[in-house]
């Protein structure tokens, strides 16, 4: 299994990068500020009462989903391209390793220093958290590390595939971000220009229950993003006690339960790096 | 049967034809220099071997095994030294060799190869820190963990002093002893001449001669040099000895003639300085500089 030799080459290599350093210590300032923020300011917020976990998974996902596709190109953006560029690749390739051994390693050999950085950050975060909210779960929390971490795995698997359509570093990481971007500020005005274009240039005629709109919602929900949110969401009902609206969630379509975020991260791991692997399969380096 | 067989591989990068049909057969257990200026198709030819590049058209079988298809295979009893290769800068010595040898599921020990292309005081440096002979001795050792049956080293002398040069002979002898095959380039022959058993010369992306040295300089114009004295250096002199037939080489320098042709042309060319006026005061024949040689090969019609 020659892709574990290279994620393990991978995994040492980039772990001793500085730009990772300086991630980690950023992410987990933004950990430890953020269940700061949650637990003793927003607390005298909308939600009056007793502080739990779920308020502060809640208050927490909609800064990690900006956060971890930020620390996930960061760390992988370099791993094809990069190694194209400066000739190590050659190296890499002189050995018996194949072209998808080398897909695989570098996803698996990424996906595991990114893992390392949140890990760190996710630890100072609980040892906030722990300190101040008045119930605190450490399950929940787990869990909620978890799902984000699969949702790392999203962004390096993306990173990883743009990385290997390219022989320029820069030029990976231009196109990572620029795909980060559309995922979390342009999705839905796409979806929506979808929508507008399939129906004839315009928004008129549709009603509740159209296919078009069915479309909408799905292709809302099929963004990475808008998926790791879905599948917390779910996680936080299932640990939750009495799960309101669990009762109304069973009658959604299948693509509108929470459940289906995760199929959609996973989704979003495969296809990047199959690509990416056809990609560089077919490519001279 | 064949290390290497090479069947009308051809290569384009845009409108840049790198390989114009080469057909090349390195025989098992033989050291093959392969020859050729910078930019001839030395190193995609090497690519084409390892499946880093695809050939258009043409076919490439390594150890039996075919090169595109059977890449890994092929690699799994390989050792290559790399051409333009870069190390990686956060790991030690020791560490690029754990990775050689995790990668070819050997088990050799990093430390005797680290000691047999002399690093072992450099194990447990960073290789960011390396010189460039540093580089390529580690790259070498890389090349040698799980005893390769071929060893393929894209200009392995660059980077080395006379010292590493030496030794990477002595490590290719010793290989070549133990049954290897070793397929060898470079742009310089004399790097080549001592340790290979036979030469390959490319130019414009062709294979233009495949020999022995000894073969090599027997069909270049009989492989001699005519050395002439002469007093003074008329206009046309050396125009009407480079237009004898024969003559293949011809250049001036001072007072001295130095003619490459073929041994039956030797007193014409002595003749043809005597008529354009000049006194010959002194003549001999030195064996052609193997470097004449080449650049008969790769510059002229040879």
């Amino acid at each position: 299994m020659s892709w574990s030799a290279v994620a393990r080459k991978d995994f040492w290599d980039a772990i001793r990068s500085r730009l990772l350093l300086v991630l980690t210590v950023l992410f987990a300032l933004f950990a430890a500020g953020a269940a700061f923020f949650v637990t003793e300011i927003d607390a005298g917020g909308p939600f009056v009462g007793e502080l739990t976990t779920i308020l502060l998974i809640a208050g927490l996902v909609s800064a990690t989903a900006i956060f971890i596709p930020i620390v996930s190109i960061a760390a992988a953006y370099r791993s094809l391209a990069g190694e194209r560029e400066s000739g190590s690749l050659k190296l890499l390739l002189s050995l018996p390793n194949s072209r998808a051994d080398v897909v695989v390693g570098k996803f698996a050999g990424r996906a595991a220093v990114v893992s390392v950085a949140l890990l760190v950050g996710f630890a100072v975060g609980l040892i906030v958290t722990a300190a101040l909210a008045d119930a605190f779960s450490p399950l929940e929390y787990v869990v909620f590390v978890g799902v984000s971490l699969l949702f790392a795995f999203v962004f390096v698997a993306i990173t990883v595939g743009v990385s290997a359509f390219t022989s320029s570093a820069s030029r990976a990481a231009y196109g990572a971000f620029g795909l980060f971007v559309v995922f979390q500020f342009l999705w839905g005005v796409l979806a929506q220009g979808v929508v507008y274009v399939l129906n004839g240039f315009s928004f008129e005629g549709i009603e509740q229950g159209d296919a078009l709109l069915n479309l909408y919602e799905f292709l809302v929900i099929v963004d990475p993003t808008t998926a790791y949110q879905q599948a917390t969401l779910w996680v936080v009902r299932q640990l939750a006690e009495e799960g309101e609206g669990q009762g109304m969630a069973a009658e959604l379509p299948f693509y509108a339960q929470d459940w289906f975020g995760f199929v959609v991260m996973a989704v979003w791991v495969a296809l990047p790096l199959a690509i990416g692997y056809l990609r560089f399969e077919s490519s001279d380096l | 049967m064949a290390a290497i067989e090479l069947e009308g591989v051809r290569k384009s990068f845009g409108d840049v034809r790198a390989l114009r049909g080469v057909d090349l057969d390195v025989e098992e257990g033989e050291i093959f220099g392969f020859l050729g200026p910078n930019g001839a198709g030395k190193s995609t030819t090497i690519n084409v071997i390892l499946d880093f590049v695809r050939p258009d058209a043409g076919s490439a079988r390594v150890l039996g095994h075919d090169a595109r298809e059977e890449s890994v295979a092929v690699r799994e009893r390989t050792g290559v030294l790399p051409e333009g290769f870069h190390l990686y800068d956060r790991l030690t010595a020791r560490e690029h060799l754990e990775f050689a040898i995790d990668s070819k599921d050997a088990d050799d020990d990093p430390y005797p190869l680290l000691e047999r292309v002399g690093l072992e005081e450099a194990v447990d440096r960073k290789a960011g820190g390396f010189s460039t002979g540093m580089q390529q001795r580690l790259a070498l050792a890389m090349a040698l963990v799980g005893d390769p049956e071929l060893l393929i080293l894209d200009e392995p002398s660059s980077g080395l002093d006379p010292n590493g040069a030496r030794e990477l002979r002595r490590i290719v002898e010793a290989e070549a002893d133990a049954g290897a095959t070793v397929f060898f380039s470079s742009h310089i022959l004399g790097q080549v001449e001592a340790v290979c058993d036979r030469v390959g010369i490319i130019r414009d992306g062709e294979l233009v001669a495949v020999d022995s040295i000894e073969g090599l300089r027997e069909n270049v114009a009989g492989g001699s040099a005519l050395v002439v004295e002469v007093d003074a250096v008329p206009d046309d002199a050396l125009h009407r000895v480079k237009s004898l037939d024969g003559v293949s080489e011809a250049t001036v320098d001072g007072t001295t003639f130095r003619v490459t042709c073929d041994d039956d042309v030797k007193m014409d060319v002595v003749q043809a300085l005597e008529d354009a006026g000049a006194d010959v005061s002194d003549f001999s024949t030195e064996e052609a500089p193997l470097e004449d040689l080449f650049a008969a090969y790769t510059e002229g019609a040879a």
